[in-house]
């Protein structure tokens, strides 16, 4: 089993002094070395006020954040968790994907979601209510354009002609592309055209704030099952790569207890990677928590 | 006066040994920083049409993803720069405490 490393979103409201004389590298440079396979970062660049004010956070440009981490580090992958699709033209993304790409030396997975913040989308200018059917142009946009070659599409959304883009992503044929969310559009894009899936363990309570629906831990394998069909009778791999977000516990001792537990658990379902969303309150406690859970959890290699 | 210096752009047949690797580019930013320059660039064009590109356009990189590389490694060689320093006891052992907090 993988793990992911979700530094504390709710520490960069007041990044200063919750970093003092640290970076963000550090982060980056403990997970590696204390054996987390990923690292990642969120995306809301303008959020309201009224959603910051029910539980919502700021967040780094995800791909400033993780080209600053991927220059500190070797052998970790960054993650975006996740990509709004809407909130950039597709074409601006692939470009900042296919540059990261390079500099990390092919480390970049590009984590998407559709997104749900009405206000956060009217004030960048993006389409809200037909954020679905964009998302799913913005993937073939992305694709595109990694391909190296004079692209040439006609599109509803994002019509191309004659342009193209490089140099190329290092992976091919592009970084791979996992969908965020627990919805039946989420599912479907996993099904059909997606390398992998981001699931979120997704009490009730929560569900009602993200709008993403309900999903308990025990019900992830039947979900993955199901997709695994999807993905057969399309004539696609079966197999795909499911990094699941149990809901986040403040105590790292509780977190690594209660995950060793059922981390055999998840990996007989087909979780291949479980993502730590950290609530450490100060830096240090950061680092020591990466290091503890490295121990207790990271595959001993 | 200061002086800024842009990252080459490429011509359609760049080399990915020059443009955009790991090593290259952290060597670029650290020669820029060690010649003196007090910033450096990268331009701008996503997704620039085939013909400008057959006419001499270039590879190029996004600049918030190149500048936030640059960013890190030239800060990280002054961590390491420190470090490699012969650094008093006094020093080591204050280190050693921020790093075992």
């Amino acid at each position: 089993m993988k793990l992911n490393y979700q530094f504390p979103t709710r520490a960069v409201k007041h990044w200063d002094t919750w970093i003092g004389d640290r970076d963000l590298a550090d982060i980056a440079v403990a997970a590696e070395e204390c054996g987390f396979d990923m690292v990642s970062t969120t995306d809301h660049p303008f959020p309201a006020q009224d959603w910051l004010a029910n539980g919502g956070h700021h967040a780094f440009d995800p791909f400033v954040a993780l080209s600053f981490m991927a220059a500190a580090t070797r052998r970790v992958r960054l993650l975006t968790f996740v990509l709004v699709a809407g909130y950039r033209n597709p074409y601006l993304t692939a470009k900042a994907a296919a540059s990261l790409d390079r500099l990390s030396g092919g480390r970049l997975v590009i984590g998407m979601g559709a997104g749900y913040q009405r206000a956060e989308f009217d004030v960048l200018d993006a389409s809200f209510a037909d954020r679905g059917p964009r998302f799913d142009a913005a993937i073939a946009a992305l694709r595109a354009a990694w391909s190296g070659e004079v692209v040439e599409r006609d599109d509803e959304f994002f019509p191309a002609h004659g342009h193209v883009m490089l140099p190329r992503p290092a992976q091919r044929p592009g970084p791979p592309v996992w969908i965020g969310g627990n919805s039946k559009a989420a599912m479907r894009r996993v099904a059909e055209v997606a390398d992998g899936w981001l699931p979120f363990e997704q009490p009730a309570a929560m569900a009602a704030i993200t709008g993403t629906p309900e999903l308990r831990a025990d019900q992830i394998g039947e979900r993955i099952e199901r997709l695994r069909e999807m993905r057969s009778a399309l004539g696609r791999p079966a197999e795909f790569e499911v990094c699941f977000s149990p809901a986040p516990t403040r105590d790292p001792e509780r977190t690594a207890e209660q995950l060793s537990a059922v981390l055999p658990e998840y990996e007989r379902a087909g979780v291949t990677s479980v993502s730590i969303d950290s609530q450490a309150r100060s830096i240090d406690n950061c680092l020591s928590e990466i290091e503890f859970l490295g121990k207790a959890l990271a595959p001993s290699t | 006066m200061r002086f800024d210096v842009q990252h080459a752009i490429a011509d359609p047949a760049w080399t990915p040994e020059i443009l955009l690797s790991p090593s290259a580019v952290t060597r670029f930013a650290r020669a820029a920083e060690d010649c003196g320059y007090s910033s450096i660039g990268f331009t701008d064009h996503p997704a620039p049409s085939a013909k400008w590109v057959r006419n001499g356009g270039e590879g190029s990189s996004d600049p918030f993803s190149a500048l936030g590389f640059c960013a890190a490694v030239t800060l990280l060689r002054h961590a390491i720069a420190l470090l490699g320093a012969t650094p008093t006891v006094a020093e080591v052992a204050a280190l050693w405490t921020e790093e075992s907090v």
